[in-house]
């Protein structure tokens, strides 16, 4: 697992490292770089997110529509313009 | 072997949310969809199952959101049909304001695919814990916000009321990644008819990740027209008076209070043969 996932897999779940002495001592004892370590301990998230180079593009999209009640008409209108290609 | 598919939520923050079947669903998937809120949350995924197929690349700037959930939907049951065991993974829970998984399920069940749902923490828990809110208190009351405008809601201004989907506000089109100015204007009025122009409301933002801040900004509601809003932020509106008491109903219930105590009270009757 990529390493920083990883730490903040950790930082998320341990209770232990909520406080900033016990997380600065974590930090030391991982293979996080500087540039990482120092990311985390300043809670940079665009500077974490540069140093990772195949970090995934995401970004928090809608999942509702403000009616939700023809999603069945919907599915026949793409299946007919479908066949209609 | 005949394909499934099970709709999981993977709670609104990296690491500390995710439940241990719905770990464990994923890990065991032979494929899992996803929609996550940040890079970090969509990394950890790739991670842990080797084929993670990435829903977000159907949407598409001016394209009706409607059209886009299906096309979603699609994609998955196209699998469960072909036999597989599939997993559609949603940040926070897979069945709240989110309806690509119910759409999903609905559909299946419809083609006698097996189809079920685990949950996951979501914004709204957090949203409790983060702000000290209990919906037991006085109420709470959500609604997506667009929905919200659209029709005519009723409002309780004793209880809580949420606006899902905030920075989305009277997008009819069903096509715009956030709207301006203009239609939040609309929203601010329309809630000036029930409370003050000072009334404070908070935007809300849980952390995604662990170095992550939540966000609880304090503001008026009429400066909510120039707040900075985004995609996941939610707007809470506080009460802006005390619960009425319903006088009728109360009466009603004094009634029965008293007739109860006057048969529990009354003289003890002996049967004399
Ligand atoms: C499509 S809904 C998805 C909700 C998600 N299924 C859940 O369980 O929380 C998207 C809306 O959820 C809310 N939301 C998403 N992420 C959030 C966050 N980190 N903090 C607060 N609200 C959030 C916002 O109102 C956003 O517009």
């Amino acid at each position: 697992m990529n390493k920083v996932i990883e730490v903040l897999i950790q930082m998320a779940s341990d209770s232990s490292l909520s406080n900033d002495r016990a997380l600065t001592s974590m930090l030391v004892t991982t293979d996080l770089t500087e540039s990482q370590v120092f990311a985390i301990s300043s809670k940079n998230i665009e500077r974490l997110a540069e140093t990772i180079y195949d970090l995934p593009m995401i970004k928090c999209v809608p999942l509702m529509v403000p009616e939700d009640g023809n999603e069945m008409e919907i599915f026949t209108c793409i299946k007919t313009f479908a066949t209609n290609v | 072997m005949s394909g499934s598919l099970v709709c999981v939520g993977t709670g609104m923050t990296l690491g500390a949310h995710i439940s241990p079947i719905a770990r464990s669903h994923i890990e065991q998937a032979d494929i899992v969809f996803s929609l996550m809120a940040n890079g970090f949350a969509q990394k950890w995924l790739e991670e842990i199952n080797t084929d993670v197929r990435c829903l977000q690349r159907f949407y598409q700037e001016g394209k009706n959101r409607n059209i886009t959930y299906n096309e979603m939907v699609e994609a998955i049951l196209s699998q469960v049909r072909d036999g597989k065991k599939v997993v559609a993974a949603f940040y926070g829970h897979p069945g709240v304001f989110a309806c690509v998984s119910h759409r999903a399920i609905k559909k299946a069940k419809l083609e006698e695919l097996p189809a079920t749902m685990e949950p996951g923490i979501s914004a709204e828990d957090c949203l409790y814990a983060d702000l000290a809110i209990d919906p037991g208190k006085t109420g709470c009351i959500h609604y997506e916000t667009s929905q919200f405008m659209f029709y005519k809601r009723n409002i309780d201004t004793a209880a809580h009321l949420i606006l899902w989907q905030v920075a989305l506000a009277g997008d009819k089109s069903l096509g715009k990644f956030s709207t301006g100015k203009a239609y939040r204007q609309v929203l601010v009025d329309l809630l000036l008819e029930h409370y003050p122009a000072d009334h404070q409301v908070i935007l809300y933002q849980a952390k995604g990740i662990a170095i992550d801040a939540m966000r609880e900004d304090k503001i008026s509601l009429t400066d909510l027209v120039d707040a900075e809003l985004f995609m996941h932020t939610t707007l809470v509106i506080p009460p802006c008076r005390k619960m009425q008491p319903n006088e009728a109903i109360l009466a009603k219930l004094a009634a029965i209070d008293k007739k109860e105590d006057r048969i529990k009270n009354g003289p003890e009757l002996t049967l004399v043969l």
